[in-house]
């Protein structure tokens, strides 16, 4: 998993460069525009990371094997869906004080995706609150599969209510130039390798602090307590 | 020229708040683990004093 890193990089490097200097400016917009590539990015990366979170919890739930590490993806996967979404409304935010004239309105799809952001703040705070590990898992794991329907919703809401946010992919085709597609797909690359990467490393740490624990527990056993 | 740049600090604003946010998460948990990792090479270095194999 260690040249995932090394893959992101030069990844991030092209992206810069096609996002920031390659692409021209979209004249309605100016410069702002290129604020679309990393935002684009951030926020397909935490719908795949969503994704993740439910698919990993739904094996928790059906595997006999292996829970613990599959739950430990599952974590991971959703705190880094959460920095992913944090990153998507922070960029998202300057956008529409240029765009729209304001940081937030009560859009359909940022209405969604905050409370996607809060959902999954709300599986963090589930799993800090149970010290059993057995209930841990599955409760959590249960409560992933329900507030996964908010997912398909946030990608929906624009074709579902009256929405002024904008729309990559329509049912007539692509909404931007080919350019700004390589650009799109790079940033998106490079988001996502990123996000495996996190993932590991995050799945690591915690494999790491359950070796500890572990190692507490035999010690004070030892100890006769 | 000065309309297309004006807004400029939103970009340069945007893109900062992505770096320093994934910056502060990867050495928050890279640290982390290394203090974790430590805790652990301690316990061993405890449960194996010097000279026994």
């Amino acid at each position: 998993m260690r040249y995932l890193r090394w893959l992101s990089l030069p990844l991030w490097v092209v992206g810069l460069y096609l996002a920031l200097i390659w692409v021209p400016d979209v004249r309605a917009l100016g410069v702002s525009y290129r604020i679309f590539y990393i935002h684009l990015g951030m926020a397909w990366t935490a719908l795949l990371a969503m994704t993740a979170n439910f698919v990993l919890s739904l094996l928790v739930l059906v595997r006999r094997k292996g829970k613990e590490e599959t739950d430990r993806f599952a974590q991971a996967s959703a705190e880094i869906g959460i920095l992913m979404t944090t990153a998507t409304l922070a960029s998202g935010m300057l956008w529409a004080r240029v765009a729209w004239g304001a940081f937030w309105t009560w859009d359909p799809r940022l209405t969604t995706t905050a409370i996607m952001w809060f959902l999954y703040i709300g599986y963090l705070l589930l799993r800090q609150a149970m010290d059993d590990e057995t209930k841990r898992r599955v409760y959590s794991a249960v409560y992933a599969l329900i507030v996964f329907i908010d997912v398909p919703i946030v990608y929906l809401s624009v074709q579902w209510w009256r929405s002024i946010h904008p729309v990559v992919f329509t049912e007539s085709g692509m909404n931007i130039t080919p350019q700004m597609f390589i650009a799109v797909i790079v940033f998106f690359f490079a988001t996502l390798v990123l996000a495996l990467d996190l993932i590991y490393l995050r799945a690591f740490q915690d494999k790491v602090q359950q070796e500890l624990q572990k190692r507490r527990a035999r010690r004070l056993g030892r100890l006769g307590y | 020229m000065a309309v297309e740049k004006q807004f400029l600090e939103y970009v340069f604003f945007a893109y900062s708040a992505v770096f320093i946010l994934i910056f502060l998460f990867v050495t928050n948990v890279w640290r982390r683990t290394r203090s974790l990792q430590q805790q652990i090479d301690a316990m061993r270095d405890d449960e194996e004093p010097e000279g026994e194999s």
